[in-house]
């Protein structure tokens, strides 16, 4: 019999809080976190905004009670979620075999390798910073600064990566191979993406506006989020409280383009139909979408595009949340995941800001005001990613 | 395992001829270098030009093992792509990086920075198939190839009726080379002869791709059954790595003596290679030995060639003599554990057994 | 000041390079063949990206929206036009 997978944590820290609390107020609040950026050192200061976190790494290492001296700011940000996490669900002993760690990410170490890898070309010595470089090396951090012994690992699928964590984490609940897992991801920001997507001309100079016929790209973030999943007997057996049941899952590829979706949004609404299916209600009961939402001219018309496949005429109250934290890459989905369990425990269906037109395409408009007291019992969240990866998670009060 | 997993095709790029599919250690590259390279000329028609335009090196080697094995196990439609990477596609990663120092963050490729990001192998598989199935990229170091194996596993668990395509790959461009030489962690070039048994510190570098077709449904042209995997973190001693294989054992139902053949992880690295070299001597003192890192180098995905050599040998149902390390008997294989480590700190165990 | 027929056989060379159209040859383009989609070179989105790139680098023209590539530079000979026309002396 598959075990039920139910969420008792979680954390965060992105640049519109340190935690889920101040997370929670800056939502209420309205108050969005992209900015001009201050921290990172890059040519584009005064061009772009981010959703950058206004600490530095130092300060990072303080709030984490870590050294900082080979801690990557990635590394720093998932300690200080995932700790957030761990003490929320308040798990006693984590070093055993049936928990696991599933952490993800896409910059991984390069932010400190783009620091010092100009000096490295020059005098071809002090090339050990390659140690941090690759994605395992903040997953291993965290789990070593957790105590997490067993079951560790790191996924990176772009965009989708973090959304992916969770669904690992709750196959291998529901198969029963583990009892809990902590699953989410991290990622900063980098001259290497801020550069990357600007080659790519998906870059808004101002701030981004999802869903938008005037939209003009995105804004890049930072961040990391974790959510504590444990498995029905688990939460049975410790009498623990419950945030929610992860309800059903999907993951597809839109075999389209390396960057574009497809015209027919054929990965999204793949992904969006397999998490409905497997969650076993039916597409009217969900009552909000977290949308992915980044703001480009692609994605919002063909999410908007699978959307209206889904839900016909009848698509839920949708935002993208990206209007407030930045794209923050591989911790989206898991962001947005906090987001989501945060608007369905607490009835409130998150305003998708500076929206004025629908896409024309479309005829389709997400919510603009903040809704109170909303009757929520299934929340969709999306994250689509480059190589056309594709997940959705649908969440279910409990 | 429950349900039985099968191999049901393979196909492995390395500096060795592994491409060739008649190739079973006949000649053996050995270039004395620290480094062991593939060579493209092997497989570079397995992808159309057109297609392979963008591809890094990396990319041609997994979308060319992985097409081929598909066509090993004559299969057409996935179930799902699991890729393993430690380092992702690091070629256009640092490509890029030098171009953003360099320019000042001015003028630089779209395509090197698109390609650079960890999931492109499996992307373009999915592209190339126009495969629109679950696809994962896991990139966690020594177990990279491993999680990405645990996760078909676990997917034919849900249904054995599953083809799924699952593979290893990673490579050593210079830029790469470089860096992890000057880290301390390549073998000198004074010590690359040799270096099993003259007790220096680093590791003969390789790079390339392994891939697999693993179902629930035995076929006629399965290699193997895949019994069993499992990594272990970190392991504080060779006390706990030999309680993790005794319960791994235990686990699936065999005796230690009826492991005919163990595959041991060897890198070349003194203080890495410790505890599998105590255990090897000890514990594992009555198992034949073979090792494979001479043969391939180091990487966060070797994992996968031991792998496909174990496939092989249980097919071919010989062991070749100039693999082994010890002085036990070699039989038909039909029990081979795969023991392997990377930089101490990622172990894991995989038993293939005879089907 | 290059002549049309130079700066076309200049830019084929250049796209060949930055495009990794390995097996291509100059005289294999022709002038008026499209660059997009089917029919011609079957260049996409992520080429025409670099395209902007190749002309900035080269040329000194900046192209700010990519979607104008597609339509105005249709083929070599258009986009050599267009560069006789913008080019910085």
């Amino acid at each position: 019999m598959p075990q039920k997978v139910f969420v008792t944590g979680m954390g965060i820290i992105s640049s519109i809080g340190n935690n889920c609390s101040q997370n929670f107020k800056s939502i209420v609040e309205i108050t969005p976190g992209i900015s001009d950026i201050e921290i990172l050192e890059t040519v584009y200061r005064k061009k772009f905004k981010a959703g950058e976190i206004k600490y530095s790494n130092k300060q990072l290492a303080e709030m984490a009670s870590g050294n900082s001296d080979n801690l990557t700011r990635t590394a720093l940000l998932g300690m200080i979620a995932a700790a957030e996490a761990m003490a929320h669900a308040q798990i006693k002993n984590f070093s055993d075999d049936k928990t696991g760690f599933i952490s993800s990410t896409t910059v991984a170490g390069m932010c400190r390798t783009e620091l010092l890898y100009g000096d490295f070309l020059q005098s071809k010595i002090n090339g050990s910073f390659i140690e941090t470089n690759d994605c395992g090396d903040s997953t291993e951090c965290i789990a070593d600064f957790l105590g997490i012994k067993n079951n560790i690992t790191t996924i990176s699928t772009a965009c989708s990566s973090s959304a992916n964590a969770i669904i690992h984490g709750s196959r291998l609940i529901k198969s029963g191979k583990l009892n809990r897992v902590v699953a989410g991801g991290t990622d900063v920001l980098s001259k290497f993406t801020l550069n990357g997507f600007h080659s790519l001309q998906i870059l808004d100079e101002d701030w981004c506006k999802p869903f938008d016929e005037n939209r003009k790209g995105l804004n890049l973030g930072e961040g990391a989020a974790y959510l504590v999943l444990e498995s029905e007997d688990q939460v049975l057996k410790e009498g623990k409280k419950i945030l929610c049941e992860i309800k059903g899952y999907g993951n597809a590829n839109d075999a389209y383009h390396q960057t574009a979706s497809s015209p027919e949004g054929t990965g999204a609404f793949l992904a969006m139909q397999e998490a409905i299916q497997t969650s076993g209600i039916n597409p009217g009961e969900i009552n909000y979408i977290n949308a992915h939402g980044t703001g480009t001219m692609n994605n919002d018309l063909t999410e908007g595009i699978a959307l209206k496949k889904i839900f016909g005429k009848n698509i839920p109250a949708f935002s993208s949340t990206k209007s407030f934290t930045g794209h923050t890459l591989a911790a989206a989905g898991a962001v947005e995941a906090v987001f989501s369990i945060l608007a369905l425990t607490n009835g409130l269906v998150i305003p998708n800001l500076n929206f004025s037109d629908p896409i024309s395409a479309l005829d389709i408009i997400p919510e603009k005001k903040m809704v109170h007291h909303a009757d929520l019992k299934y929340v969709l969240s999306n994250s689509f990613g480059f190589g056309g990866n594709c997940s959705s998670l649908i969440f279910g009060k409990v | 395992m429950n349900p039985a997993v099968y191999i049901n095709g393979t196909r492995c790029i390395s500096v060795q001829d592994t491409f060739d599919r008649n190739w079973f250690f006949g000649e053996i590259r050995n270039p004395g270098k620290n480094f062991l390279q593939v060579s493209e000329d092997a497989f570079k028609n397995a992808i159309a030009a057109n297609l392979s335009r963008r591809m890094s090196k990396m990319v041609r080697m997994g979308v060319a093992s992985a097409m081929s094995a598909m066509n090993d196990a004559a299969i057409e439609k996935l179930s799902a792509i699991i890729v393993g990477t430690g380092n992702g596609c690091f070629e256009d990663s640092l490509k890029f990086l030098k171009s953003m120092i360099e320019n000042e963050e001015k003028l630089l490729s779209p395509a090197t920075f698109i390609q650079s990001t960890h999931n492109t192998v499996a992307a373009q598989i999915a592209l190339l198939l126009k495969c629109y199935a679950y696809n994962f990229t896991y990139v966690h170091r020594g177990f990279s190839f491993e999680n990405a194996l645990q996760d078909a596993v676990s997917q034919i668990a849900e249904d054995k009726n599953k083809n799924i395509l699952v593979g290893g790959v990673d490579e050593i461009p210079a830029a790469y080379l470089e860096l992890i030489d000057s880290a301390g962690w390549l073998k000198k070039q004074a010590d690359a002869e040799n270096y099993f048994s003259n007790d220096t510190g680093g590791v003969i570098a390789g790079e390339g791709s392994s891939f697999f077709i693993l179902s629930g449904i035995k076929s006629l042209s399965s290699y193997a059954q895949l019994k069993e995997i499992r990594t272990i973190y970190n392991p504080s001693d060779t006390g706990e790595l030999r309680l993790t294989i005794e319960k791994f054992l235990s686990d699936s139902q065999l005796q230690l003596s009826s492991i005919d053949t163990v595959i041991l992880g060897l890198s070349g690295d003194a203080q890495s290679d410790n505890k599998i070299k105590f255990l090897g001597e000890n514990y594992f003192k009555n198992n034949l030995q073979l090792s494979f890192k001479n043969y391939f180098g180091e990487s966060p995905i070797a994992v996968s060639f031991a792998l496909w050599m174990a496939a092989v040998m249980i097919r071919k149902k010989e062991i070749p003599e100039a693999l082994c390390m010890n002085n036990v008997r070699r039989k038909e294989p039909e029990n081979i554990l795969v023991f392997n480590q990377y930089r101490d700190k990622n172990y894991s165990l995989i038993l293939l057994s005879k089907c | 000041m290059e002549t049309q027929h130079q700066l076309e056989e200049n830019l084929k060379a250049q796209l060949i390079q930055q495009l990794n159209l390995a097996e291509m040859k100059p005289e294999d383009i022709k002038p008026e063949a499209p660059l997009f989609g089917d029919g011609g070179l079957g260049l996409d989105s992520i080429d025409a990206l670099e395209i902007i790139v190749l002309i900035e680098k080269n040329y000194g023209i900046k192209i700010l929206n990519s979607e104008k590539v597609k339509e105005i530079f249709y083929s070599v000979r258009t986009l050599a036009e267009y560069i006789s026309q913008n080019q910085k002396t």
